[in-house]
Parts: structure tokens; C-alpha cells; sequence
């Protein structure tokens, strides 16, 4: 296995290779160890300095990569959009031109433009991390669920993962195709075709708009968040409706033909697509997946900082 | 003022001089002498390895920063632009602040003068502030000289306006030229919908939204019996309706940026804002049928859909960068590198006498005693993109080494030497 990845940023799986995607699981496998003795924190990144940039909300994911960079010793700053100069018309570059001159190593940005972090990397010089552009990738999201999915299932070769919901709006689906597909996995997307793109085909996924059908199908559902603040106009009727035909209940789970693993990248809509008994039964690896983020997220971070230039 | 053209081949498929290597002389604005060999002595001797000769060049729809925004392009440097691409003719877009929509209006622009060899013509507005509501005063703009007008790619929301655009015209013979696009298709598009859109995770620009508008234009045009050229078309099923359309009238033609000849939306895989341009770069697909039908002649014009915009429109995330690239000057070059030197006739007529015609631009010849209004060019010279003529910079080829140069262009008694 090589020791480094082949990039200095993280702005999508797409732009990864598949060896790069096991080096990050084997070294998250090792993080995870650490993080679950009684002295959580190594001294790695003791020295780095790096700045988690939310141009956008989030709970996890923030929380998320601050106790990675802090367990890795990193020292750590935070900014987010709603209390920031963005709000009086200064542009992305500037602001993040700013806070590198504070000497900042590596940066963590959340924004709602597809490609913002691509942007940025093309003008300078810091590390980047993806942690969700827009409706673009969420690549720490897609590694943490194949790597979730490998720890539970083994070597993802073969292996049907299906993907319910908003596909059109989520940044999480669509890293979430490509890292599966790199591992190996064969991918099939369900949901109303009003969510799922026209296109999303050629990718090389399957599609299908039958929820039972695919749920027999496939040996995990990754169940979506219906994404209604993304959408400008609607695309499904009512929730109600969604939730009748394509949200994830006890009784649909129990008349399958198989047992089958339940996963959700959270913030969970509960009695939308995904009911209580269903979330909160052993067939769901919801929790260790939020788990396995920690460890992920610092396993990107530790070999990015390698590859600092 | 005496300019001598020495061994130029001649592209002008009229003339008894097509396909000729011959020395043109230039006098006092007129063509005083065509000659194997002429040995008189001149102002300027123009002559490269492969120089060849056409009528100047024209392009249709290009976009001036003046009037309303003076900081992206001003008509000198939209001019100067022009003419170092090759162009002795610039039908600007009407989308100016304000807008090209009266009779003041194009003679403001009539009398802008530049010492570049370029003639400045006006694309009327069709509508009044390009509202889409009311017809502007056409035929009091066809008087001072405008005689083809657009609503850009507007008003497809307004069916009913194009209607009486289309009708009104007919009165003067005047022309509407109309890119066909409907936004209730493109919700917040930003690229070419299809594979690459999906990967990018960007909403698209399906090809729907044009063919769809361009099939409500034929058949207005089919209603209302007038001319029409559709304007910049895009995708595969465009072709296919163009096609049939002008099976069945002799009235309609169209018109291709050079952006989707030569690239497709693979260019944005790296999110460059440079090639979000408007019609979007489409797919392979649709490139190769674009191609083929500016090779047949369903396609009769290439335009270089010259949008220039200030970095701060530009240097941005992809979603709220402007659509646009400034082209005027690598128009030619990259049509070239795509087709092939062996297209050369299909290029030149494609930029020169199909849009001469078109446009209805004052008869031009390259005859004894015409009148000047010719591009100099070397289709074999090589040349690096270093410093461009327009204000604006927004363009992907900076640096890089081009293939076809333009050596001259003169207009009367202007001439331009690169």
C-alpha cells in the first residue's frame, strides 16, 4: 500500500484514486484504536494550524472535524458565515486570503457552491478539505460510510449498496457513487425520478423507483434526508407521500426476504424517510457511522498534512 | 494611401479569381490592381509564407461593454479587438445599458469612429428594453441602417411578442435573429445538462430548453412567413430541426458559437468558470452533429459569441460566475485547430459571405475597382495568445500557442497590421 496520498487537497472522491481511499481506511482503522483508549489525543499535528471555514450550517460535521484536528493536536479556529465579513460583500478569496495570513496550514470549508473548494485550491496554496460544496461532494461523508460499510461487511467487492432518496440535491449520494464504485461495490439509486438525476445513469448506477424491490436487492440502504432547503421549486408532492412510498419502516424491513444493514448520514427526518424503530433497531449502524467519522476525518487530515508542500 | 498584397490566395468563392495565388494592390480605399505579379511600390507591403485573401470578416451577436458598462469593453477596444481577429464587421448585441432599442441609439453607435479597421453595426433590440412587452420603433431603426433585430435569448417567455416581431418585420424585409432558450427548462442551470453535470453536481442546462424554444421559432416563423435566423444553437436536436425546417423555407438560417465547435462540457471538469459560456458546451454528441452541419451548410454562420466580463464577474465559484468568454480574437484560430486546414472554404464562408448575405451588408467583391473590405491571413502560421486588445480577460488560452494567424484586415482606407 502506498504511504501518501496522490493529492495535497481533499475536494472530492472523484478526484481520488481507490488506493488513496484504502490508505485513508487503514489509517483511520489505527486512529480508531487511539480514540477509543483511555488518552485520546496524539501530538501529530501538533504545530498545524487549521481553520474550519462553514459558509453553510452544520451540527456533525463541524463538531466532527474539530475533535479530529483536536485529538490530532492540531490547533484549531472557527469561523462561520453568519458572523463574518461574507455577509458584507467580500468574496471567498479575500476572506480566505485573510485567514491565511494569519498563518494558517490547512483549511476545512463547508460552502453551498459546488466547486467553491475546487476554486480555492486553484488559487492557493493551503491544504484543503472538502466537508460539502453545495450539491457537489461530501467526500469525508462517502469515506466514513465505506468505511462504516467495509467494517461491518468486509471487502465491498461485490457488494449491493443502495442509496434511497434525494439523489438530485445530495452531495452526500454523489460521493458517496463514486467512492463505493472505486471500492468495488455495485450501486443502485431509488427514489421518486423527480429526485433522482436524468442522467445519473451514466455514472454506471443502477436506477429503480421501487423501494421494496431495491431494499430486497441490496445488503445496505444509505437512506437520505429529504433536502427540502435545497429545493427552490417541488419536487414531490408531500412529505406524507414520500414517506408512504419511499420512507423506511419496520413493517417493509420485516417483510423482506433478508436482513439487511440500515445506514443515514444524518440529520435524520424521523417518520420521514426513515422511522424510529427502524433507526433506533440493531439492523442500523447510524451511530457508528458518526463514530467512524471522528476517525476518518483525522486520518484525512494527518496524511493531508503530510503532503503539505 | 498604397497597400500591396503580395502572393495571397484568394478565398471568395464568386470570383474568377478563387483559388489563385495573385498580388492585390490597394488604393485609396478601392482594388486598383489584381496581378501575378505586380512590382509598384507602396505604403505597406503586406506578405507572409501562406498569405491567403477573403472578403472581411463578420461577426453577428458580439457583446459591447459600451454604452452601461465601459470597464469590460468599450467600442475602441471591441474594435481593436475585432480587428486583430480578423473582422472588418461587428453586428453588436442590442444588451447594452441602455438598450439598443431606437433610433438614437444606433446612430450613437454609427458614429463611433476608431482608427481600427471595423464597422460597428447595431442588432436592434426587438422589444422595447428587451422586456419582452412592446415593439420597439423598428422601422424608424431600419432607417438609420439597423436591419436585424433580436430579443437576445429572452423572449422565448413571450410567444406572443416574438409573433408580432416576426410579422412587423416583414414590412421592411428586416430580419429577426433569436436564440431559442426557454428559462422554465434551466431552473438555476449552470452547464450542459448530462453525464458531466451529474459528476459535478451542478443543476443544467438540459437541451430541451433550447430545441424546444427553437421548434416554437421555426413554427412562428412557418405562421408569419418571415426571415428568421435562429442564433447559436447548441445541441444535436437543433440540428435535426434546422434541418428539416430548411427543407421546407428558404428563409431560415442559423447560427453556431465557435465555443460549442471546439469544446465540450469535459472543458468544466476542473469547474474553470472561463468555459461557462451561454449556449452551454454540450456533449461529444452534440459537438460532432454541430460539426458535421457547419461542414454541410445546414449551419450558415459561426459567431464568436464575444462576451467580455471583469475578473470580479469571473474569479468566483462557479455558480455565481457570469456566462461568457472574450473570443473575437481566437474566433478564427480555434475554428482552424478543430476543422482543419482543409475546411478553410467552409470556414471562410461560414464567417465572411454567409453572414455578408445574411446580414445584408453592402455588396463587397474582390474585383478591380471594389471597394477594400478584406482579411489578410496565414492559415499556416503559429502564434502565441499573449496580450489581448479587449479589456477583458476571460478567456482560457492565454499562453498558448495558436494555430492560423491573422496578418491584416482593411476597410477602405483603414487598415489594421497585426
Amino acid at each position: 500500500m502506498e504511504s501518501s496520498l496522490s493529492t495535497k487537497h481533499l475536494l472530492g472522491i472523484k478526484y481520488i484514486t481507490s488506493e488513496d481511499i484504502r490508505l485513508i481506511f487503514e489509517t483511520a482503522r489505527q486512529f480508531k484504536e487511539v480514540i477509543n483508549r483511555p488518552i485520546k489525543k496524539v501530538p501529530s499535528l501538533r504545530d498545524i494550524t487549521i481553520a474550519n471555514l462553514f459558509f453553510e450550517n452544520s451540527t456533525r460535521t463541524k463538531l466532527s472535524f474539530e475533535l479530529a484536528e483536536k485529538r490530532l493536536s492540531a490547533d484549531v479556529i472557527n469561523f462561520s458565515a453568519a458572523a463574518s465579513s461574507v455577509k458584507k460583500g467580500e468574496t471567498l478569496l479575500d476572506t480566505v486570503n485573510n485567514i491565511l495570513s494569519m498563518k494558517v496550514d490547512m483549511l476545512v470549508m463547508r460552502h453551498p457552491a459546488p466547486g467553491a473548494p475546487m476554486f480555492l485550491s486553484q488559487h492557493i496554496d493551503a491544504s484543503i478539505v472538502n466537508a460539502g460544496d453545495g450539491t457537489h461532494e461530501h467526500p469525508t461523508q462517502a469515506l466514513l460510510d465505506g468505511y462504516s460499510m467495509n467494517e461491518k461487511l468486509g471487502d465491498l467487492e461485490g457488494k449491493k449498496i443502495l442509496i434511497v432518496g434525494d439523489i438530485k440535491h445530495s452531495r452526500v449520494a454523489l460521493s458517496n457513487i463514486f467512492c463505493l464504485q472505486k471500492l468495488g461495490a455495485t450501486v443502485r439509486v431509488c427514489g421518486p425520478p423527480t429526485l433522482l438525476p436524468k442522467h445519473i445513469k451514466e455514472l454506471g448506477v443502477e436506477v429503480s423507483y421501487n423501494i421494496r424491490d431495491s431494499l430486497n436487492w441490496c445488503d445496505v440502504a444509505n437512506i437520505l434526508r429529504i433536502q427540502l432547503e435545497r429545493q427552490d421549486v417541488k419536487y414531490i408532492p408531500s412529505l406524507r407521500e414520500y414517506s408512504q412510498y419511499f420512507g423506511i419502516n419496520k413493517a417493509l424491513l420485516d417483510s423482506l426476504d433478508k436482513e439487511i444493514v440500515i445506514m443515514h448520514p444524518g440529520p435524520m427526518n424521523r417518520g420521514v424517510e426513515i422511522t424510529s424503530d427502524v433507526a433506533d433497531s440493531e439492523h442500523s449502524i447510524i451511530l457508528q457511522q458518526v463514530e467512524n467519522g471522528v476517525a476518518i476525518r483525522m486520518a484525512v487530515l494527518f496524511l493531508l498534512a503530510g503532503n503539505r508542500s | 494611401m498604397k497597400v500591396l498584397i503580395k502572393n495571397a490566395k484568394v478565398l471568395q468563392q464568386s470570383s474568377s479569381y478563387h483559388g489563385d495565388r495573385l498580388d492585390i494592390m490597394v488604393e485609396n480605399g478601392k482594388i486598383n490592381a489584381i496581378d501575378s505579379a505586380i512590382s509598384k511600390s507602396a505604403d505597406h507591403i503586406i506578405q507572409s509564407e501562406d498569405t491567403h485573401i477573403s472578403l472581411g470578416w463578420v461577426d453577428i451577436g458580439c457583446h459591447s461593454g459600451q454604452p452601461g458598462n465601459e470597464q469590460r469593453e468599450t467600442l475602441k477596444s471591441l474594435s481593436e479587438a475585432g480587428a486583430k481577429g480578423g473582422y472588418t464587421h461587428l453586428f453588436i448585441s442590442p444588451d447594452t445599458q441602455p438598450v439598443l432599442d431606437n433610433r438614437m441609439q444606433v446612430e450613437y453607435l454609427q458614429r463611433f469612429q476608431s482608427d481600427a479597421a471595423v464597422q460597428l453595426h447595431t442588432l436592434g433590440a426587438l422589444s422595447h428594453g428587451l422586456l419582452g412587452k412592446d415593439l420597439s420603433e423598428m422601422l424608424d431603426m431600419a432607417e438609420a441602417g439597423c436591419k436585424v433585430f433580436t430579443d437576445t435569448n429572452r423572449s422565448e417567455q413571450h410567444t406572443n411578442l416574438l409573433q408580432r416581431g416576426l410579422e412587423y418585420a416583414k414590412s421592411n424585409d428586416l430580419c429577426i435573429l433569436q436564440s431559442p432558450f426557454d428559462p422554465s427548462l434551466a431552473i438555476d442551470g449552470h452547464m450542459h445538462e448530462g453525464k458531466q453535470s451529474t459528476m459535478l453536481g451542478l443543476p443544467g442546462i438540459p437541451s430541451i430548453s433550447e430545441h424546444q424554444a427553437l421548434s416554437k421559432l421555426i413554427d412562428l416563423q412557418k405562421y408569419t412567413e418571415s426571415k428568421l435566423i435562429a442564433h447559436l444553437i447548441s445541441c444535436k436536436e437543433s440540428v435535426a430541426l434546422i434541418k428539416k425546417a430548411k427543407s421546407n423555407s428558404n428563409k431560415i438560417s442559423c447560427t453556431l458559437a465557435y465555443q460549442n465547435l471546439v469544446h465540450t462540457d469535459k472543458a468544466l471538469y476542473f469547474f474553470d468558470s472561463n468555459f461557462k459560456v451561454f449556449p452551454p458546451l454540450r456533449s461529444d454528441e452534440d459537438r460532432e452533429e454541430l460539426k458535421n452541419a457547419l461542414l454541410d451548410g445546414t449551419i450558415d454562420i459561426l459567431c464568436s459569441n464575444h462576451t467580455p466580463l471583469e475578473e470580479e464577474k469571473k474569479k468566483l465559484e462557479f455558480p455565481y460566475a457570469d456566462f461568457g468568454m472574450t473570443s473575437l480574437e481566437v474566433c478564427f484560430s480555434k475554428t482552424l485547430e478543430t476543422l482543419g486546414k482543409e475546411n478553410l472554404d467552409i470556414i471562410i464562408k461560414a464567417i465572411s459571405n454567409r453572414p455578408r448575405q445574411l446580414m445584408g451588408i453592402s455588396e463587397a467583391k474582390i474585383e478591380i475597382g471594389a471597394r477594400a473590405d478584406l482579411t489578410i491571413f496565414d492559415p499556416s502560421q503559429r502564434w502565441t495568445y499573449l496580450k489581448s486588445k479587449s479589456l477583458s480577460k476571460n478567456n482560457p488560452y492565454f499562453g498558448q500557442e495558436l494555430n492560423g494567424s491573422v496578418i491584416a484586415t482593411i476597410l477602405e482606407n483603414q487598415i489594421n497590421i497585426n
